[in-house]
């Protein structure tokens, strides 16, 4: 990606980090916390169940093969948190380094735990992880339909910087 | 599809090696055209900014005495385009025309387009974000709109 990114003036946040334990509005207990590499197996598991209806810009891989390869990756740098229910993820945030001092943030949630508040915590504490680890610029690409994920975003403190592209982009600052 | 036109890209700035990507993208529309009957026109585009470059660098080394000009550019990229094409299609069964152009990247496919009556565009446009989110680069963007035609794009 450019740098020639712009990010809003205001500072978001702050926002609380993990670990927490929350209620889902099922009524399920689930724990936010910082993702390790000894995740990796959780978190493959939790890929290779989801909906491939619901993929998003060629992510969760759609070969079962490509998908561990893809998690470890990924995990390899930047700031992840999990949602972690009856021992099992149901959903992982991430802030994934880009190379020019920013991070590229993605999330999802197992089709199952959808609709329940999950996403909006993560996406929550995974910010206030952000702000842990000295994270201080964020951006991100929505597909253009997608105004549900746009929304939580939005109410999160991102802002739309890029609508000229195929995929929005928008971006915050913490700290 | 009667003529497809691939366009391929080079790794470094030198145009000797083409990305993976490239190679995969013409053996796609190799096997595709020979499927159908159909031609491939394979283009490549020497940018300005790498033709200054190597225009500056070849005449600070006197010595040389070689002659880099608008002309060895252009026959530079139909080179290139040809050896990606003799690489990959070496046993697919059609006809290839190498194109080679120096100049901005959209405005030369249009351009070469029209020239062969390209009724179909193979390019390699997305790319991966860091995340491994599949994004549109800018030039591929522009081209999907823009090209009077199906368009093949693969992930980079």
């Amino acid at each position: 990606m450019n740098n020639a990114r712009e990010y809003p003036s205001t500072d978001a946040g702050p926002f609380p980090a993990p670990p927490a334990t929350i209620e889902d509005r099922a009524g399920r207990t689930v724990e936010l916390e910082l993702a390790t590499t000894e995740t990796l197996d959780g978190l493959v598991e939790m890929y290779d169940a989801f909906d491939p209806a619901q993929r998003a810009q060629g992510i969760p891989p759609s070969d079962p093969e490509r998908i561990k390869p893809w998690v470890a990756t990924i995990l390899d740098g930047g700031v992840h948190v999990i949602a972690r229910h009856d021992q099992s993820v149901s959903g992982h945030a991430m802030l994934v380094p880009d190379g020019g001092g920013a991070f590229e943030l993605a999330i999802f949630v197992l089709q199952s735990y959808q609709g329940a508040g999950i996403g909006r915590q993560l996406l929550e504490h995974l910010l206030g992880a952000g702000e842990a680890a000295s994270v201080e610029r964020i951006w991100l690409t929505v597909e253009r339909w997608n105004t549900p994920a746009m929304e939580l975003y939005r109410s999160v403190g991102f802002e739309t910087v890029r609508a000229d592209r195929f995929d929005l982009e928008m971006a915050m600052s913490i700290q | 599809m009667k003529r497809a036109l691939v366009v391929v890209e080079a790794a470094d700035h030198v145009d000797v090696h083409p990305t993976e990507g490239s190679k995969e993208i013409t053996k796609l529309a190799g096997e595709l055209a020979a499927g159908v009957g159909a031609e491939l026109v394979i283009m490549h585009v020497t940018t300005e900014q790498d033709y200054q470059d190597r225009h500056r660098q070849l005449s600070s080394m006197e010595e040389l005495d070689v002659e880099y000009d608008v002309d060895t550019a252009a026959r530079g990229a139909r080179q290139f385009a040809a050896n990606v094409a003799n690489e990959v299609l070496a046993d697919i069964d059609v006809e290839v025309t190498p194109v080679g152009r120096l100049g901005e990247i959209t405005e030369k496919v249009y351009s070469v387009a029209e020239e062969f009556e390209c009724d179909h565009l193979f390019i390699t446009g997305r790319r991966r974000s860091p995340a491994g989110k599949a994004i549109f680069g800018d030039v591929a963007q522009s081209l999907i709109l823009n090209f009077e035609g199906p368009v093949t794009v693969t992930t980079a």
